[in-house]
């Protein structure tokens, strides 16, 4: 039975993530590893169906796109926080438009700390600078509004350096939830 | 006995070095058999697989062998070399020590009296 549509998208995806590993680890074992996956899919549809093949697909690439990035962090830290770096101001500018346009706080600590609680797991080497990136992204979303004349933050310029604080507790959660997990020679189960 | 030092095997690392105890296998063999040797309570992802692979090649715990000539190119097939078999033994020793003291304390029922009062 030919893969469905879905399938082919769900085995593609995989492959795409798999490019995040390093590539003396790709070129070993990354066909391989596909063959790997695509069997274990049309095993599961086989037994139990495409919804089921395509859940174990999915899950499948979320284990190929982190277990290549912890390589990836293993082998060049440089190269990982440079990876991780645009994503890191992505958020930052994400978290900066969402703060300015709601009264509430809760949505942007909440988004410091789990997004500060994220990067400092996948790459702790550099949790200090997720930390500072992330804490800076309230204070400096004021200063640029303030230079160019827009009242959507109220309240004194300092208070926006709060931002610091749950960006800090996300990047230590971050960082003890990384040295809890298990340690070489073997990650542990995922899927 | 020299002190085992290492710390212990994940469960991933230590089921699949105990399904590549009695044979060679490819990659989907070892997924598929760690599943069936853990009752589905083990299911190891391809990036988790080859990932520990990588690593147990590295300590020299286990060896590679290209697919015979005509096979599958990408059915590389792996087992456990010496060193990876005295690891095993040396954590499998380890949890049996740590089964013993559960069932000292009573902690475990001994295998066939489950059920009873």
């Amino acid at each position: 039975m030919k893969d469905s549509r879905a399938e082919r998208v769900v085995l593609a995806l995989q492959r795409r993530l798999l490019g995040l590993a390093p590539r003396a680890f790709r070129e070993h074992f990354g066909e391989e590893l596909l063959a790997c996956a695509r069997d274990s899919l049309r095993e599961a549809r086989r037994r139990r169906g495409t919804a089921a093949a395509l859940a174990r697909g999915v899950r499948q690439a979320a284990d190929i796109g982190l277990n290549a990035l912890r390589l990836r962090g293993e082998g060049d830290p440089v190269r990982t926080s440079l990876m991780l770096l645009p994503f890191v101001l992505l958020l930052a500018l994400g978290t900066a438009w969402i703060d300015a346009g709601q009264d509430e706080v809760q949505p942007a600590v909440l988004l410091l700390f789990v997004g500060a609680a994220t990067f400092a797991f996948l790459d702790s080497a550099r949790a200090w600078l997720w930390w500072l990136v992330l804490g800076l992204s309230i204070p400096g979303a004021r200063l640029w509004m303030d230079l160019h004349g827009s009242s959507a933050y109220q309240g004194p310029f300092l208070a926006t350096f709060l931002a610091f604080l749950p960006a800090g507790l996300g990047a230590l959660t971050g960082l003890a939830l990384r040295r809890a997990s298990p340690r070489p020679p073997g990650p542990g189960a995922v899927t | 006995m020299k002190r085992n030092t290492e710390r212990p095997l994940t469960p991933a690392v230590l089921h699949i070095l105990l399904v590549l105890a009695d044979d060679q296998r490819h990659g989907y063999g070892i997924m598929q058999e760690v599943e069936t040797l853990s009752a589905g309570r083990v299911r190891l992802g391809p990036g988790t697989l080859y990932r520990s692979l990588q690593e147990l090649l590295e300590r020299g715990w286990i060896e590679e062998r290209e697919a015979d000539d005509g096979a599958d190119p990408r059915r590389r097939t792996y087992r456990l070399s010496r060193g990876g078999r005295t690891a095993l033994r040396a954590e499998l020793d380890r949890l049996a020590a740590l089964v013993d003291a559960a069932r000292a304390r009573d902690l475990l029922r001994r295998p066939g009296t489950e059920g009873r009062a």
